[in-house]
């Protein structure tokens, strides 16, 4: 007996060494790179047995470690819409799923088009979350620039339980002032205010101030042509506007900067963002 | 001498046993369809019927494996042949190794006439497979002999049908078991990342055995084995079967033990 007892101590070393072997020449063989295995759920679907909200939870944890993960922050989230995808066929009623891939897609991926397929996804379902339509909004309101749509939206997710009481009134803003950057802060604003998540907020915080920074430059520049009209020249400095009274005072730049006219183009620009904030434009990676 | 009589008696005895014939006629229905299968396919014809050959092969394997094993201790202490046969001059552990030699070679039959369906299923579709395929049946063999050992450690001492349920668990964990680690690694409790790396140097990886896709793509290229990684692939096939003999050794070991243990008077 002590005998085998032994041997089976003296087996133990090898096999590890040899497990550890193995590992390291597997590494090797392996050529795929980083990226994620994701079946797809026409097939895993079957495969759970019917235990497709248990295999949807497992997904969405290797979800959660592929948002955690810097390597993909940085690549923009090539995956997270796959993932997402099969996490919510194999549960159509995960709306966490739908709000997060959505929103992730959208600020940090900027994968717009991959976020408004995730929500729509989510939106059809009908689960009766105020978050998805105005999520949806959002995306349409800030990256794509439709209004109308983002409106529509708005007062979809107006119409569900425990939606704030100010998205009516921010629907009817967006129909009648889509341009003016104020809408947009307005917007932004209460976007931030149903963020968690710390880096989230930071990012949504840099939006809104890139807004301020575009609402203060349309304001200056309006300032300009007033001066022109009444005096037949541009200003020297953005001083000359509040001297001659136009303005009451230069309004401070959010970033921590200054504004500044341009003398060879005329145009107001801020000392940190040197691009002006398109915006209304499309802004998609890819 | 005495353990290849049990061995011999032990592949006389599997050799009838129904559900080895059931199983086996599904192997060789399932490589069948993985011919016609491939029809419907454009292109990569081949690859279909191994990938779906190889798992046949390995499924069906692994379940005779699994439920000969089970019963390999248990029906003879259940018939209470063991009497005769203990009284006999034979050591308890000449027994083990005569019953866990005589499946193995149970086991290898098999393999050899699925293997023979396979590759004829193969050969019927136009093409044909080089020594590549080889290795890979080879891990597959060593794959069921750690899953034998397994079910001959449970068969000493639990019911066949507990057996059957703990074996096939370790089959399916022991495909897992990167899973496990991963998830332990992520994790920002200490003890959980403690115990998931144990869990994982502890259960058998029988991911080492798979090259399965491997040596698909290998043969579908037409290139050799010895060609794959500059000479990684072989060393894989080595150390894997290191691996698997190590661990066969010791859950083999751990059988004897209790079997010694037990009390047959």
């Amino acid at each position: 007996m002590r005998v085998l007892v032994v041997t089976i101590l003296i087996l133990i070393p090898p096999t590890f060494l040899t497990f550890n072997r193995v590992e390291a020449l597997k590494t090797r063989i392996r050529v795929e790179g980083r990226g994620l295995f994701i079946p797809s759920s026409r097939f895993l679907k079957p495969a759970s047995l019917g235990f497709d909200t248990m295999v949807a939870d497992l997904y969405w944890l290797k979800t959660v470690q592929y948002i955690g993960d810097d390597f993909w922050f940085r690549k923009g989230y090539p995956q997270l819409f796959d993932l997402v995808n099969l996490v919510t066929d194999m549960d159509p009623r995960f709306e966490y799923a739908y709000e997060v891939g959505g929103i992730i897609l959208s600020v940090y991926g900027g994968r717009v088009d991959e976020s408004i397929r995730i929500l729509e996804k989510g939106y059809r379902q009908r689960l009766g979350y105020w978050e998805i339509p105005f999520f949806l909004g959002f995306n349409y309101f800030y990256y794509l620039g439709d209004y109308r749509k983002a409106a529509l939206y708005l007062t979809e997710a107006s119409r569900l339980p425990r939606s704030p009481k100010y998205l009516p009134k921010l629907a009817a803003k967006l129909l009648a002032k889509a341009g003016d950057p104020e809408t947009a802060i307005a917007f932004l604003t209460e976007v931030l205010k149903n963020m968690d998540d710390e880096r989230m907020r930071k990012e949504i915080e840099e939006r809104i101030k890139e807004v301020m920074v575009e609402r203060d430059i349309q304001h200056l520049e309006r300032a300009i042509k007033v001066y022109r009209e009444r005096f037949g020249r541009p200003p020297e400095g953005l001083e000359d506007l509040v001297s001659k009274g136009i303005i009451d005072r230069i309004p401070p730049e959010p970033f921590g900067g200054y504004y500044y006219i341009d003398k060879e183009t005329g145009e107001v620009k801020s000392s940190v963002k040197k691009e002006r904030l398109k915006i209304y434009k499309k802004r998609v990676r890819r | 001498m005495r353990e290849l009589a049990i061995a011999f008696n032990t592949f006389r005895e599997c050799i009838r046993d129904r559900i080895l014939y059931n199983l086996l006629i599904f192997a060789i229905l399932i490589i069948g369809l993985s011919g016609i299968l491939s029809t419907l396919s454009i292109g990569e014809q081949v690859r279909i019927i191994l990938n779906i050959g190889l798992a046949a092969i390995e499924i069906f394997g692994v379940m005779m494996a699994i439920f000969l094993g089970i019963g390999l201790v248990y029906k003879e202490i259940d018939r209470r042949t063991i009497y005769t046969i203990l009284s006999k001059p034979i050591k308890r552990y000449q027994f083990l190794v005569g019953k866990f030699s005589g499946l193995l070679f149970t086991l290898l039959v098999n393999l050899i006439i699925m293997t023979a369906g396979l590759v004829g299923v193969v050969y019927l579709m136009g093409w044909h497979v080089n020594s590549t395929f080889f290795y890979c049946l080879w891990l597959i063999f060593m794959e069921f002999v750690l899953i034998t050992s397994l079910a001959l450690l449970f068969s000493c001492f639990s019911t066949p049908t507990l057996s059957a349920i703990f074996t096939l668990s370790f089959f399916v964990i022991g495909h897992l078991t990167e899973d496990i680690k991963f998830f332990g690694s992520r994790s920002e409790n200490p003890f959980l990342q403690k115990a998931s790396t144990i869990l994982y140097y502890i259960l058998p990886n029988l991911e080492n055995f798979n090259i399965k896709a491997l040596v698909i793509d290998t043969i579908v290229r037409g290139l050799y084995f010895e060609d794959v990684s500059a000479g990684v692939g072989l060393k894989l096939i080595l150390f894997s079967t290191l691996y698997g003999l190590f661990y066969t050794a010791i859950i083999f070991l751990l059988a004897v033990i209790i079997f010694e243990k037990r009390d047959f008077k």
